[in-house]
């Protein structure tokens, strides 16, 4: 047996999945492998989209809203709860500027209309945010006040992207690149050994790439009013809101985000876009490389 | 159109500490770390501070230990770790066993002052974490008075199987230089020698994930000893050596060595310097004079041993009380007929906020060496004797409890307490050569504290 003679062919797979064109691409001499583990990894995506999904009625998340709705309580099990805990070293870690509480804001934001809420309407939603309202205890989620809304982006589609290629590589994949929207999580190196070579698109002009990011094993996002705005009298409004203001934040037009995993990746860009003009000090001080227009 | 910067990190190895809590955070993830549990390197460098002391019963030995170990990353996928132990051994331990008037064998330690002896180790490692394995190389050496070992050892575990079975071969080798520190001074001391043992090991093992809660491993150790495996300070007391049997004329050997060093007369031979002047002496030999006069003769084993160790282990995790479940057995096959049966089950039970209580119990029982007695009549015709209680029949129950507790991930207390009780008869499957009087117990207590950055 010789492995460096082995034959490694690319499959893919296109799908759509969390909103998002989604691509799974493996490496492997077995056809039978490639199927078995991508089946396997858009099976995981799948699970992770109707578990965590805001637009699914009736999932984990739905049930754990209307609890946050009531301002009662709910058992979770030990995933949720491990996303909780990740989201709270988020929150931590960006001084309450990452906050999954801030999805109430969604109640008057809506990116399919060309309206503005009203400032009223704004600072009756931003009472029921505020991540220092959930209590954890075990498995117990506590919401002190009523009309909250939990919202998981900037962290879902990233660990669904980290979980399918973890799946992939406990399949024998040791080649391939998980794309979720652009959520990127690659497994191990390119076949010929080399890092994976990902082009990054121009955010104000998609058919542009606008630099290049290396991956080994590793995740990327990427942040940017490119992917949902309002425009409003030549203004963009961004969907990224933040949590303190109610009000979309200003500042860097797109960030890129490499970490070693993704939703490492993607909680760091969408921090940085919170973090507006301090952002990109933010991510160097963080120790991760990243590529950015303001 | 907007400007494009980017910012590139050359050194991804250093992570900061807002990094390492997402990490940290993005490892509890149960997606991100089914992979990861699996011999993924960690990124931090980890320092261990670890102490320890162990008391047996009846005045013998008390062994106090310190040690400082480090572990960090290096490059891409390797890992080394650097350990330094110092043990202080002091107290006495058996020397040879005389018979009372009744021709009853009654236990004896050191005569003279009693020991103190430091041990040194020192020991790297290096590991080099590929995709589906670990390969390490182990380095070591350690110093005492009386004894230096030097040690080397290489271990390759691959992972197959969709990650579900593992594979490991591992071979060490070490060579030691054993002598005794001679001390003119002490009644009854052999003069220098100086000796070479070697040991090769052989090992090999196979681990298997059952289903998510239960792994089984399988391991089987060959290890082949030769050279000068005798103990130079140990006596077995032999009839026939002696210039007539004292149980004819009913005297009470035992009876008197105990007197004498009740008394303070060996003590006060050996601090006068008498004890010096005879040894010393070209016209007179003590041990000449022990071994033909009262019998006792040198500890004399076998020049090789072979033993095969096979390990069967299994855990299982159950989920609902947050705790798993070790269960060891283990059969030691030995040349010198010193066979064991180990049973050990160890029960790791998570109590949250990081908290963490380990109770175990662990039975051993030991058939004796064909060489072992605790006296002899005559010298066996094969030439080889001892009374080491190390070689005799018995069986040992021990107690052991486990607490740690983690401050936030960087910082973990554990202490350890064990309880050990041996009992000639606690040997199971039929008695073999051994004696009550080697019975003994000891405590262990250790605190340990490791810091990660």
């Amino acid at each position: 047996m010789c492995a460096s003679k082995t034959q490694h062919s690319p499959s893919h797979f296109d799908f759509k999945a969390m909103g998002s064109p989604c691509t799974i691409t493996v490496y492997t001499g077995d056809a039978l492998i490639a199927i078995n583990a991508i089946q396997k990894a858009t099976a995981e995506i799948s699970r992770l989209e109707n578990k965590f999904s805001r637009y699914i009625k009736n999932n984990v998340l739905d049930h754990v809203n209307q609890a946050a709705q009531k301002g009662t309580y709910v058992d979770v099990d030990d995933e949720f709860i491990s996303l909780l805990n990740y989201a709270d070293t988020c929150y931590q870690q960006s001084n309450g500027l990452f906050d999954i509480t801030a999805g109430a804001l969604r109640q008057v934001w809506d990116f399919s209309q060309n309206n503005l809420p009203s400032d009223a309407d704004i600072r009756d939603v931003l009472q029921h945010i505020g991540w220092q309202h959930v209590k954890i205890d075990n498995n117990r989620v506590h919401f002190l006040t009523p009309n909250m809304e939990l919202d998981f982006g900037g962290i879902v589609k990233e660990y669904a992207a980290d979980s399918a290629a973890n799946i992939c590589a406990s399949h024998d994949i040791q080649h391939g690149l998980i794309n979720l929207g652009g959520d990127i999580k690659a497994i191990g190196p390119h076949p010929n050994g080399k890092p994976w070579q990902i082009n990054i698109r121009d955010a104000r002009n998609p058919d542009q790439h606008k630099g290049v990011i290396e991956l080994y094993n590793e995740g990327l996002a990427t942040s940017g009013d490119y992917e949902r705005f309002i425009e409003i009298d030549g203004q963009r409004y961004s969907h990224i809101l933040s949590p303190k203001t109610g009000w979309p934040v200003k500042g860097l037009t797109s960030v890129t985000v490499k970490a070693p995993q993704c939703v490492i990746a993607g909680s760091a860009c969408t921090i940085a876009m919170l973090m507006e003009h301090d952002g990109i000090d933010w991510l160097n001080a963080l120790g991760v490389e990243c590529l950015w227009q303001d | 159109m907007a400007v494009t910067k980017k910012s590139i990190v050359k050194t991804a190895s250093i992570k900061t500490d807002a990094l390492k809590a997402l990490m940290g955070a993005a490892l509890a993830l149960p997606g991100i770390s089914t992979a990861a549990e699996q011999g993924y390197r960690s990124e931090d460098i980890e320092i261990g501070v670890h102490h320890s002391e162990y008391t047996e019963s009846g005045d013998r030995m008390t062994v106090k230990a310190d040690q400082l170990s480090i572990t960090g990353p290096i490059a891409q996928n390797f890992e080394a770790n650097f350990s330094a132990t110092r043990d202080v051994t002091s107290g006495a331990s058996p020397v040879v066993n005389f018979l009372d008037g009744n021709g009853k064998p009654q236990q004896f330690l050191e005569t003279g002052a009693s020991i103190k002896d430091q041990r040194d180790i020192y020991e790297g490692t290096l590991s080099y974490y590929g995709d589906n394995s670990l390969s390490s190389i182990k380095l070591g050496t350690s110093e005492e008075d009386d004894y230096t070992s030097d040690y080397f050892s290489v271990s390759h575990s691959i992972d197959f199987n969709r990650k579900l079975s593992s594979l490991t071969f591992g071979y060490g080798h070490s060579d030691d230089d054993v002598w005794n520190s001679y001390n003119p001074s002490v009644l009854l001391e052999e003069p220098s020698i100086f000796n070479t043992r070697q040991k090769d090991e052989f090992h090999i093992g196979f681990g298997q994930i059952i289903n998510k809660n239960t792994t089984l491993q399988l391991a089987l150790t060959y290890v082949d000893s030769s050279g000068f495996l005798s103990d130079p300070y140990k006596k077995s007391f032999v009839v026939d050596e002696a210039i007539f049997d004292f149980r004819d004329i009913n005297i009470d050997i035992a009876g008197i060595f105990r007197f004498l060093v009740d008394s303070g007369a060996i003590r006060f031979l050996n601090n006068s310097g008498i004890t010096k002047i005879l040894n010393e002496s070209p016209l007179i030999s003590i041990p000449f004079l022990s071994e033909n006069v009262l019998g006792v003769t040198k500890d004399n084993r076998p020049e090789k041993r072979e033993q095969w160790i096979s390990l069967l282990r299994m855990s299982h995790y159950f989920k609902s009380t947050n705790s798993a479940l070790h269960t060891d057995y283990r059969y030691s096959d030995d040349s010198w007929g010193a066979y064991s049966h180990t049973l050990e089950f160890k029960w790791n039970i998570g109590l949250g906020l990081g908290w963490q209580v380990s109770p175990g119990l662990r039975f051993y029982s030991q058939h004796s060496a064909f060489f072992y007695d605790t006296f002899f009549e005559t010298i066996p015709d094969h030439g080889y004797l001892s009374s080491d209680y190390r070689l005799a029949g018995f069986g040992a129950f021990s107690k052991k409890l486990e607490i740690s507790k983690e401050f936030g991930r960087d910082f973990t207390v554990y202490l350890h307490y064990e309880e050990y009780e041996r009992q000639y008869d606690y040997e199971q499957g039929g008695q073999t050569n051994g004696d009550p009087l080697d019975d003994f117990e000891f405590r262990t207590f250790s605190v340990s504290f490791d810091v990660r950055f």
